[in-house]
């Protein structure tokens, strides 16, 4: 393999692994908080950044990637359910728009009840899911400059691809995030339930052996599927309260 | 002991929330899975398509009965 050839192969196959990374990121910052969700980050970024110091090419041994996305592909399904079963709820009518709101209100009252600060407390959640979304992906740009570079001789070259990758991605995900704050908060969340669905039923397939056809192409199809779904269900969900007669007096 | 409790209630609102059929949907339909392909390898090429529309089963199955639940809204 030609040294520019492997430079381009290691930047778009991590490029697409950073990608998705920077997905959950986003929709995590955005929908609950950008310092536990770049907290997340950071952390991943810190424990991946000491595996690879400490084993250095050996890591590919030790780790078991079918696991790691059995694990992430689980949490992130149930969680990215929960989400879009709400999402779906609110859009039909049928749960109160801003019911966290209220749930915001009587845990700050809560803390403040047990003489904790509401300021300053990290999200565990929004930390676990970006910890677990770039752990995942920033373990598999490693095992693809592993491969292609160690593979080819030339380990520096595929670590040259993969940074360009990180920086082009970074940087877009930069441009982004301030256009996307401006999306409603239900519209940002429906979305944040399909991707994380999405992304859960990919790994969490790879996790337990599917074959998927199409490889990473599989993501958007199966987005695209799961957007169909979550749509049919709002408009269904609609008639439905539509026909049922009002309770009250007439 | 107040770290161990909110280790745990951390994880079952992670992963339970306010609705456990969910959970245990995607565990089942993972479960199903994984052992399937464990007894018969030849099936993970064509696992995706049913793995995805038991997945969405579950989806459809947990938001259609949640209105027939008495404090859904009217």
């Amino acid at each position: 393999m030609s040294g520019i050839l492997l430079v381009l192969t290691t930047m778009l196959a991590s490029g697409v692994e950073f990608v998705e990374a920077l997905t959950i990121v986003l929709a995590t910052g955005l929908t609950r908080g950008w310092r536990s969700a770049l907290s997340g980050t950071a952390a991943a970024v810190l424990v991946l950044a000491a595996a690879v110091a400490v084993l250095g090419v050996s890591l590919a041994r030790y780790i078991q990637i079918e696991a790691l996305h059995l694990i992430v592909g689980v949490l992130l399904t149930i969680f990215g359910l929960q989400w879009l079963r709400k999402a779906v709820l609110r859009a039909a009518g049928l749960k109160a728009l801003h019911d966290e709101e209220a749930i915001f209100r009587r845990e700050v009252a809560e803390l403040r009840a047990a003489g904790q600060s509401a300021a300053g407390r990290l999200d565990w959640v929004a930390f676990v899911v970006a910890f677990k979304a770039t752990l995942l992906e920033g373990l598999e740009v490693v095992f693809i400059v592993i491969s292609f570079g160690a593979s080819a001789g030339r380990l520096g070259l595929a670590t040259l691809g993969a940074g360009a990758a990180a920086i082009l991605v970074l940087a877009a995900g930069l441009l982004l995030h301030r256009p996307l704050a401006r999306v409603p908060e239900n519209a940002m969340k429906f979305c944040v339930g399909l991707l994380l669905f999405t992304f859960g039923t990919f790994w969490a397939g790879e996790g337990v052996g599917v074959e998927w056809r199409l490889g990473d192409g599989m993501i958007p199809a199966l987005l695209g599927m799961y957007a169909l779904a979550a749509w049919a269900l709002v408009q269904i969900l609609r008639r439905r309260t539509a026909l049922v007669p009002r309770e009250g007096p007439a | 002991m107040r770290y161990f409790t909110g280790f745990f209630r951390f994880w079952y609102d992670f992963l339970i929330g306010d609705s456990w059929p969910i959970a245990a949907g995607v565990a089942l339909v993972i479960g199903v899975t994984r052992q399937s392909i464990i007894a018969l390898p030849q099936l993970a090429p064509v696992a995706g398509p049913a793995f995805f529309l038991a997945l969405l089963a579950v989806f459809c199955g947990v938001v259609l009965n949640e209105q027939k639940k008495p404090n859904a809204r009217r």
